[in-house]
């Protein structure tokens, strides 16, 4: 896969961060618990779902689910957080398209959602394509095929 | 439906009787237009109270303030929501299950969106299939289109067993 960065930016073990601090852009909810940079193409974040997290109160009132459109949002943090670790802290990446997301199990409160996102230059120069896999367990709980645009 | 204001065909109180979502995640503010059951307009003012600017840095740039895409697509579909809900009330039935984004595809952004912003949804239906529905559309800022989505399904699922291939 091509690389995103001019040096490789892991060497031996991959080091996981927790995800804390005030927020750097708008965001519904903190949407990665922990991210975890595998390689300068690929990163993966993992999110315990919980029914206090904010929005969720009323995404439903009769039965909590983590709505599809949150799990776009914690595949963009992860990818943020890959961009930066990779371009420098000032680099950012916005959203520019869904070619396609699918969501095939819905998130309840206590399930962990981990998210495997594979990131490659896009067609079009300064931007980025990627493919996300989200999974609970042993369950696939989605495959997003996403388009960034890089600041 | 309750009083009229300025074009509304149903407000905040009609919307949050007719689709499950509630505050803060019910991001429908007004009804401007419903053809049964094929196409509805909504708006959606966004405002830097919410709940998305909470817990900011300090000295951020403008940037870090556009409205979530993930908002703005949730928005946009609960409008279809709107239109669903009230297809199946008309047809005498009743919701059966939680309403779940099941897949989208050729969803474009355009351009940030940005407190002070008041989002106009328009969503069409392409097809009711059983307890699924096709939609589509674009939302504007003025008459600016700052998303459009070619293809959406929504489901409607019992609450057991949430797993499901669309």
């Amino acid at each position: 896969m091509t690389s995103l960065a001019a040096e490789p930016v892991t060497a031996g073990v991959p080091e996981t961060v927790i995800v804390t601090g005030p927020k750097l852009r708008a965001s519904p909810i903190a949407a990665i618990d922990t991210v975890t940079v595998l390689s300068d193409s690929e990163v993966v974040a993992v999110k315990l779902i919980r029914a206090d997290d904010p929005y969720l109160e009323g995404h439903y009132p009769e039965m909590t689910i983590y709505p599809g459109a949150f799990l776009i949002e914690t595949a963009y943090q992860a990818v943020i957080h890959l961009v930066q670790k990779t371009r420098g802290p000032e680099a950012n990446a916005e959203l520019s398209g869904l070619d396609s997301v699918r969501f095939t199990t819905a998130l309840r409160p206590g399930d962990e959602l981990r998210v495997h996102c594979e990131c490659r230059p896009g067609d079009e120069p300064g931007t980025l394509a990627v493919i996300a896999h989200c999974t609970t367990g042993d369950a696939k709980a989605a495959l997003l095929k996403m388009r960034y645009r890089l600041r | 439906m309750s009083s009229q204001i300025g074009g509304t065909m149903l407000d905040y109180a009609d919307i949050r009787r007719i689709i499950p979502h509630a505050h803060p995640i019910l991001l429908v503010d007004r009804v401007l237009e419903m053809d049964p059951y094929d196409r509805i307009v909504t708006t959606k003012t966004v405002s830097g109270s919410e709940p998305c600017y909470a817990r900011m840095a300090p000295d951020l740039g403008t940037r870090a303030f556009a409205y979530p895409t993930s908002l703005l697509i949730e928005s946009w579909g609960q409008g279809g929501a709107v239109l669903w809900m009230e297809r199946i009330k008309a047809q005498g039935r009743e919701r059966a299950g939680s309403l779940i984004l099941a897949a989208a595809r050729e969803v474009e952004l355009h351009r940030s969106v940005y407190p002070g912003d008041t989002l106009r949804h328009e969503v069409r239906v392409d097809q009711y299939v059983g307890d699924n529905v096709i939609f589509s559309g674009t939302s504007f800022v003025g008459d600016d289109p700052v998303a459009t989505v070619g293809y959406a399904i929504a489901v409607m699922r019992p609450s057991e067993g949430l797993s499901w291939e669309a």
